[in-house]
This record gives C-alpha cells, structure tokens and sequence, in this order.
C-alpha cells in the first residue's frame, strides 16, 4: 500500500511540476530575456533592458530606450492581454554601505512614478497582435542630489520588471498610464 | 516519511495551482561617485601617492573612481620606521612590502601613517624611491678601513715608487757583493 501510495506521490509530483510556468532569463544582443511558459498554454518572452550605467552627474537618463518588449507569444487568448510593468526604489544605495543612498525619481511621460508601485512599461494585445512599447522612462537625480553623495563609491538600484497575462484589455488610448 | 511524502504532495499541489504565467527579470542601474582618499601623514617621513608627495606632518587627500587601485609609498626618515599605518582605522601594516602599501579603493578612504625613532640602526631605507626620476637617498657608507697595509684602489703612486725604488738598491747592492766574490771552489783556492 505504502509503496503504491508513494507511485501515486511521485506521478502527482511530476504531474504537478510540468505545468509550472518558469521564468529564465538569457542574454540577447545587451537586453536580457526572461521567458514565462506553461506547456499547451499562453507563453511569451520578456525582453527587458540591459544593466546600465548613468554618467556622473548626468541629470536625466533613459533606462529603458525602446528595450522592454514582449515577445514571441503563443496561445494568447483574444480577450486577454499581456502587461510588463516597472518597480523602482526611489534610491540608489551604496554597494559598500546599503545606509548611504542617492535619491531619484523615475519619471514616465512627464510624470513622476512613485517608488514601488508597477507601472506598465509594456504591452501585448491578445486581439489585435499589436505589441506596444512604452519608451519614455528617466531616471532623474537632481544636482542636489548628487551634491549629498558624502560618500564616494559604487551605488546601485534595482528596476524590477514583472509580466503576467490579465483577462481584460487595457484601452491603447490610455498612453499606458494604467498602472493596475 | 509521511511527512516527507506529504509536504511533496503540498507542494506538487501549490505548483499545479499556479494560476498565470508570469516572468519576472532586475535591470541593475548603477553610478559612480569619486571616492576621496584623505593622507595623514606624521612627521620623520614621506608618502607617495597620486603622483602627489606628503612631507612631514600635513593632511592632504585626492579623488579617484571606485575600484581605482592605489599604491601609497611610504618612506620613512633615516633612523626611523613606520609605527602606524591604518586604513579607515583598520590596522594594515601587515600589507606593507618594501615600503609599498597598495589597495583597491571602493568608497571614501583615510590613511594615517606614523613614524617612530627605529631602537636598531638600518644600514640601508626601508624602501625603494618613487618615482624613478626622484633623488634616490645615498646608502650609508660600509667602507671598511684597515689598521695597515695598502688600501684597495689607492691612488697614490709615491708609496709605490718609493718602494721600487729600495728594492731595486738592495738588489744592486747584493749583486755588486757576489761579484767580487770568486765563482768556483777551484778558484778560491787559487786565490
């Protein structure tokens, strides 16, 4: 019985991990591609900027330049859309020392995007087969802000971009500002 | 084991159940700021860095980009040698070699370095000179001096001279002497 009961386990395991959705990530051409895929299901590739580095005192600088895009999707339903979205810190930190940072504001067609909250940097629609990339992100340090650095060195922040598959269709005229 | 069998079986659930597809990636954007390197230098000594020279008691500092490698070349004094060598007040003196002390700077750095009175004489720096083109400090003198006899690389030729000159006289001397003696037995007995 225990060795019948452990099969099952196991075939209940193994069944249960083949239709996990993954993300892995691969470097292509500087940008890195993280693709999410459930087998028989809607899959796509997540194509997101490559790691960048902003000029000493430069004031505003693009970081994402046309490069966060969603490709090759497959089994797409017509009524569902694919959204990428952005989350920022709002600081850059000190690699030595996470309690020094520099502040920033990341600004998104002229308005600022307040730190950890997900705003759409791109967009697949299931229907039309329209992928739309939102390109207008900077990263704005203010002289000021640069003027605080007391302490030189190396300071770093994440952008995290997450994709997911919705079931409704955020309108293009929105200019992307949706950010649910 | 049961329980094993049921946390994989929870597991396997969960992951069944998962609901969408996602993919998630991290863009790292970074900047760099100048890390300052301030030298507090004590007196009876010098340090080099930054093609920059520190004499005596003076604080000075320079910037450089982060994971910029500099080399500090501490010299100090004749008769003296390094007492405090600390860097952002951890105590380095273990990475000094030859008078060479080298690190990677990775954010805002201080070198305090101290000289002390050395309790034993050194016969030579503690360190080679740099850069290249600077004086390089003359070495203590070795030369060693005999109580008699001639010296190595004299000059001076009226000793020697001097000398040939009563050689070749006692020379002539003993030869006149045995001239006027007879040559053969035979010869003195004729005599």
């Amino acid at each position: 019985m225990k060795k019948l009961l452990s099969f099952l386990l196991i075939l209940a395991l193994l069944s249960g991990l083949s239709v996990i959705a993954f993300a892995e990530g691969e470097s292509t051409g500087g940008n890195q591609a993280v693709k999410a895929q459930i087998t028989g299901a809607p899959s796509w590739v997540l194509t997101i900027p490559a790691d960048q580095t902003i000029e000493f005192m430069a004031e505003e600088t693009d970081i994402v330049h046309h490069a966060c895009s969603i490709d090759d999707p497959k089994h797409i339903p017509a009524d569902c859309t694919i959204n990428a979205s952005l989350t920022h810190t709002g600081n850059f930190t000190l690699k030595t020392d996470a309690s020094k940072t520099i502040p920033f504001t990341l600004n998104a067609f002229d308005e600022d995007v307040p730190a950890g909250t997900p705003v759409i940097a791109s967009q697949y629609w299931g229907d039309t087969r329209n992928n739309h990339c939102y390109a207008e992100f900077n990263i704005v340090i203010s002289r000021d802000s640069w003027a605080s650095a007391e302490q030189g060195g190396t300071y770093t922040t994440p952008v995290t971009y997450t994709s997911e598959l919705v079931d409704h269709i955020v309108d293009p005229a929105d200019g992307g500002t949706d950010r649910g | 084991m049961k329980r094993i069998l049921c946390a994989l079986l929870l597991c396997s659930l969960l992951c069944a159940l998962t609901p969408a597809a996602f993919a998630d990636g991290v863009q790292q954007v970074s900047l760099s700021i100048p890390c300052t390197v301030t030298v507090d230098v004590g007196e009876h000594g010098k340090v080099y860095a930054n093609s920059t020279t520190w004499t005596g008691k003076i604080v000075g500092s320079f910037q450089v980009w982060p994971g910029t490698r500099v080399s500090f070349l501490i010299t100090p004094d004749a008769g003296y040698v390094v007492n405090v060598l600390t860097l952002s007040g951890a105590d380095v003196r273990e990475g000094l070699r030859y008078g060479l002390y080298g690190t990677v700077v990775e954010h805002n750095e201080t070198l305090v370095v101290r000289f002390e009175k050395s309790s034993t004489p050194t016969p030579w720096p503690t360190s080679t000179p740099y850069p290249w083109t600077a004086p390089i400090p003359t070495a203590p003198s070795w030369q060693v001096t005999a109580p008699y006899g001639p010296k190595t690389g004299d000059e001076s030729t009226v000793g020697a001279w001097a000398a040939l000159l009563l050689v070749s006289a006692a020379g002539v001397i003993v030869l006149s002497q045995k001239v006027g003696e007879p040559r053969t037995a035979h010869a003195r007995k004729r005599k």
